[in-house]
């Protein structure tokens, strides 16, 4: 019985830091890619790319874990990440340096 | 005669109702003038009226007296129109939207102190349509000590800045993001339609300076500069430089405030 308890007492306690860690994780990583939109300009095509496919990544996993400020982060991370796709396509549109 | 008075007097307050109803017809609904502390003014009603309380009457001036565009509509999370963010009694309680400022720590809280030293909630500083309610921020003492515009709030908010008449925060601890200054943007010219139309000299960096850059691309302005044209018509239904200018930035009407290239 004793045995049951503290097992089930580990997976709770995994359960919680499993959650609180990925909270951890995708706003730190809400951080790093929206914590730049200012240097948007001087980013390379690739970089840019980059930063676009991790956004898109990011919102499905704030939609699925994103919590109480879901709503929030949602709309940021999407400001953050249609930027970074409109300077994408303004600097695919411009004329290549020879 | 008496029944001649009471004839002309029938017929004169039945042609003035008929020339009001032509008039609205032909002008549509016709915007009541904002005085000088109202312009800017936004109201919420989302849940307000449908939980038995007043809208919300937002006063834009007294917060871009405080604060960079950027602030409330990019880190806090308001969306350009009023309405679209769907804020709750609950997100402000959580410390997300207006919660994050109104906490009774930056700013007033939902609760307010009573005479007796307890709380008591003050909806009503917020929830104020058509409610008589003071203000404590008095806009006509603020104003005196700005410089002065012709139209909206009639403070030129821009030369205030300069003048240092106002300090606007562009960062709140655990909402914003530590940013490096935007790279300077040159000025650049829009040619009008109409030919005889100074120009258009639109300054980049006075409008990253407050905004940024995701609050205007690419939901206002999504395509590359010269290749859409933009119509006054267009820009006086809110699109584009309308979704600030005539609402809470100087309004369209001050056309010599963008037109100032000569084309002469």
């Amino acid at each position: 019985m004793r045995v049951k308890m503290v097992i089930g007492f580990l997976a709770a306690l995994l359960f919680f830091a499993t959650t609180v860690g990925a909270a951890a994780t995708w706003r730190e990583d809400f951080e790093r890619l929206c914590g730049t939109t200012e240097r948007a300009d001087s980013m390379s095509l690739e970089e840019l790319k980059q930063v676009v496919v991790e956004a898109d990544q990011l919102l499905e996993t704030i939609e699925k874990d994103g919590g109480e400020q879901k709503k929030l982060y949602l709309f940021r991370l999407r400001k953050c990440r249609d930027f970074f796709a409109y300077m994408l396509s303004a600097k695919e549109m411009e004329p290549a340096k020879e | 005669m008496k029944k001649k008075c009471l004839g002309m007097v029938v017929l004169l307050i039945l042609m003035t109702l008929l020339v009001s109803l032509v008039e609205a017809s032909m002008d549509g609904v016709r915007r009541k003038k904002q005085r000088p502390h109202e312009y800017g003014n936004v109201f919420i009603n989302n849940f307000s009226e449908k939980n038995n309380i007043e809208a919300v009457v937002f006063p834009h001036w007294v917060h871009r007296a405080r604060f960079t565009c950027r602030v409330c509509h990019i880190d806090i999370g308001f969306a350009m129109r009023a309405g679209e963010t769907k804020t709750k009694e609950g997100d402000n309680l959580n410390g997300m939207y207006c919660g994050t400022c109104h906490n009774g720590k930056i700013s007033f809280g939902p609760k307010e102190k009573d005479f007796f030293g307890g709380k008591k909630p003050n909806c009503e500083r917020c929830h104020s349509y058509n409610k008589d309610v003071k203000m404590k921020n008095d806009f006509y003492e603020f104003q005196k000590e700005m410089p002065r515009d012709r139209f909206g709030n009639r403070i030129d908010w821009l030369k205030a800045e300069e003048n240092n008449k106002v300090k606007l925060v562009d960062y709140i601890e655990g909402v914003s993001f530590e940013r490096k200054p935007i790279k300077l943007q040159r000025d650049f010219s829009l040619n009008p339609k109409v030919v005889e139309m100074p120009e258009i000299i639109f300054s980049h960096e006075k409008h990253a300076k407050w905004n940024g850059c995701e609050l205007c691309h690419p939901d206002l302005f999504g395509v590359k500069r010269g290749s859409q044209p933009y119509s006054m018509q267009e820009i006086f239904q809110g699109k584009y430089c309308g979704a600030c200018h005539d609402l809470v930035a100087f309004p369209n009407i001050d056309c010599q405030k963008c037109h100032t290239k000569s084309v002469y």
